[in-house]
């Protein structure tokens, strides 16, 4: 039985692989300009046309190859993050977004965006690219340290507590938000969509490195704690018999998540509905068990944002539409085939 | 053979030659396109923001624009240009698929990011002065001028528009009127936004001597009923994407009497409202004299009514 469960979930993750990998390809063929196939070759400098700037290698490599890579290093985050705090609230409806860490960043961006660059003296230190990006960082992470220091003080050990502090701190970030909207200037006030929409426009290669190197670090920190959030799937008080530290759990939990959602929203604005989805169509398809689930909806939601945004890119060309438009889109009517499919198997 | 004339510039190896052929036929794009792309190499523009785009237009480089973005609509040739989208978010591969030696951009163009990757992919991308004043736009002409290579016509271009002005701001009324106007921006049903302090939209009411009702607020600004009513403004100037100077369409007066409160100031109780193209009024291009003018004109015309 359980050779049969493995061979099952290693067919799923293979298949899944290969998807991800037809994706990545799809996505690099497709884009504004039409892309000579010699490209791959990074050795040769292949002449190109003069009338284009940048050569077709430099395309490539230097534009459309990190964008893509960066789509599915975002989207593995988003999903990966998703599963987990779907896995930590024991609540299918659990997202980065619903704890209010992704507008606990985007408060923090907004917050700078309207008062920072308003400042003479730091006008100009704040005109730097990283600037905004650590801001928002730095919003998700206290977010998570508020979370869990009023958990921990005032509603020990309750889930439904963070859950509810959660949904208050998005409260108050949307707030502040408004406010920032309403007091910012014309020209901030576009910088604020920014935000709002999501792009994935800031790829470079340093953030894939930098986002790969966090996926890799997360994920070995995650590996320790998976058999204990898989115990706590039975119950909080199934996991305290069998001997799970819960406050430890939940605060190693809540700072992975944090630093998973932070870096997303610090660099690509906020791109909703893949750590609502991405899960829930493995857990669809590939069961409960979270062994499964966090790499198999790591790599289902670097899927999607890599088909929303190529769709993004090319789809107005040479604009380019905002890409949460595309991931509700995609992730929703992906979604509700399921949802259909599965009751009609189960009736 | 104007294929063999450009290939040999680089020494290419035979078996590259065959790879390229092979890569060639598999994505479409054939050497000989190429070649011709190159053999009519002209300078290709990409203009963001309207007003800047007027003003390439008219130092005579229209030919050369090959790319603009959504408030780019005057002269009515760019439209048909393919669009690069809203100036904050645009897209780096789109613009560089039109393979432009210069991207020209207004200073609220972004993200920076795509900016300065444009840069580093060797496209010349300059930030216009910004500015609602008149001596501003003289400088953006020259700077532009500069950017395309035609000081000689930028600079008589910017002294036939600073006579103009000359002119304009001659018959300016010496003490200004005291013609209280509401500036709205985008009337949706429910919202209405108006014109403070600081504003583009401020500043053409300035020039054509009137009062702003709302000067003591900044930016633009949603505002209450009870506001609205307590600025009692005189006259309504409102404004329209794609539209020309022609007030009381069927569709506008519609909009207008929706506006909760506006029937208790003067302006609705004679129903003096004028309607103007956003970008003539507010792109702050070669159009911006004529745009004082007929603001002037229409204002003056209906407060006699």
């Amino acid at each position: 039985m359980s050779r049969i469960l493995r061979n099952s979930a290693a067919s799923a993750t293979l298949g899944l692989l290969i998807v991800l990998l037809l994706a990545v390809l799809g996505a690099t063929h497709f884009g504004a300009l039409v892309l000579d196939q010699s490209a791959w070759l990074f050795w040769l400098d292949t002449p190109d046309s003069d009338m284009l700037a940048v050569s077709n290698r430099q395309i490539l490599w230097d534009i459309r190859l990190p964008r893509v890579l960066f789509a599915a290093l975002i989207g593995a985050s988003l999903g990966f993050s998703g599963a987990l705090t779907q896995a930590l609230f024991r609540n299918p409806l659990a997202e980065p977004g619903l704890l209010g860490i992704s507008s606990g960043a985007a408060c923090a961006a907004a917050l700078s965006i309207v008062f920072l660059t308003q400042s003479q003296a730091l006008g100009g230190a704040a005109s730097h690219w990283l600037v905004l990006p650590l801001i928002a960082f730095s919003g998700a992470v206290l977010v998570c340290l508020l979370l869990d220091g009023v958990s921990r003080r005032w509603m020990a050990g309750s889930i439904a507590g963070l859950l509810l502090t959660g949904i208050a701190i998005n409260a108050l970030a949307g707030a502040v938000i408004g406010l920032c909207a309403y007091t910012a200037t014309d020209s901030q006030l576009r910088s604020l969509t920014f935000w709002t929409l999501g792009t994935l426009s800031n790829a470079s290669w340093t953030l894939v490195t930098v986002a790969s190197g966090l996926l890799v670090g997360v994920w070995v920190a995650t590996l320790g704690l998976v058999q204990r959030l898989n115990a706590l799937l039975l119950g909080e008080n199934i996991a305290r018999h069998v001997g799970v530290c819960l406050p430890s759990l939940r605060l190693r939990v809540v700072l992975i998540v944090a630093a998973l959602a932070g870096f997303a929203v610090a660099f690509c604005g906020v791109i909703g509905f893949i750590g609502l989805v991405a899960p829930h169509l493995v857990r669809m398809t590939a069961g409960a068990d979270l062994r499964r689930v966090l790499p198999l909806s790591a790599m289902g939601g670097a899927t999607l944002l890599i088909c929303a945004d190529t769709l993004a890119r090319t789809i107005a060309v040479p604009a380019e539409v905002p890409v949460g438009i595309f991931t509700a889109l995609l992730g929703s009517s992906f979604f509700l085939w399921l949802l259909v499919r599965g009751k009609g198997r189960a009736t | 053979m104007p294929l063999l004339r450009i290939l040999p510039t680089r020494l290419i190896g035979r078996r590259e030659l065959l790879q390229a052929a092979c890569l060639g036929v598999l994505s479409g794009i054939t050497s000989a396109e190429a070649a011709q792309v190159r053999a009519n190499s002209k300078r290709r523009v990409v203009c963001v923001g309207g007003g800047l785009t007027e003003i390439v237009c008219a130092l005579g480089q229209e030919s050369s624009l090959v790319g603009v973005d959504t408030t780019s609509r005057f002269p009515i040739g760019v439209r048909r240009l393919p669009s690069v989208g809203y100036a904050r978010n645009l897209s780096l591969e789109g613009i560089l698929a039109l393979a432009p030696h210069n991207v020209i951009v207004s200073h609220d163009a972004g993200p920076i990011s795509v900016l300065s990757r444009l840069r580093g992919a060797g496209v010349a991308v300059s930030t216009a002065e910004d500015g609602y004043t008149a001596e501003a736009l003289i400088l953006r002409i020259k700077q532009l001028g500069r950017i395309l290579r035609c000081e000689e016509r930028a600079q008589l271009f910017a002294e036939k528009l600073w006579r103009e002005w000359g002119a304009v701001a001659q018959r300016a009324p010496a003490p200004q009127t005291n013609i209280r106007v509401m500036f709205v921006l985008g009337q949706s049903p429910g919202q209405f936004i108006v014109a403070g302090a600081g504003t583009g939209a401020h500043v053409m009411l300035q020039y054509a001597g009137l009062q702003n009702a709302f000067a003591d607020t900044a930016g633009y600004r949603p505002i209450t009923t009870e506001a609205l009513i307590a600025a009692q403004p005189d006259l309504l100037v409102l404004t329209q994407p794609d539209s020309m100077a022609h007030p009381n369409t069927p569709s506008v007066s519609e909009s207008i009497m929706q506006i909760k409160g506006l029937a208790m100031t003067p302006a609705a109780r004679a129903s003096r409202w004028l309607v103007f193209d956003t970008m003539f009024l507010l792109g702050f291009g070669p159009r911006m004299p004529d745009a004082i003018l007929a603001l002037r004109r229409a204002s003056s015309d209906a407060m006699r009514v």
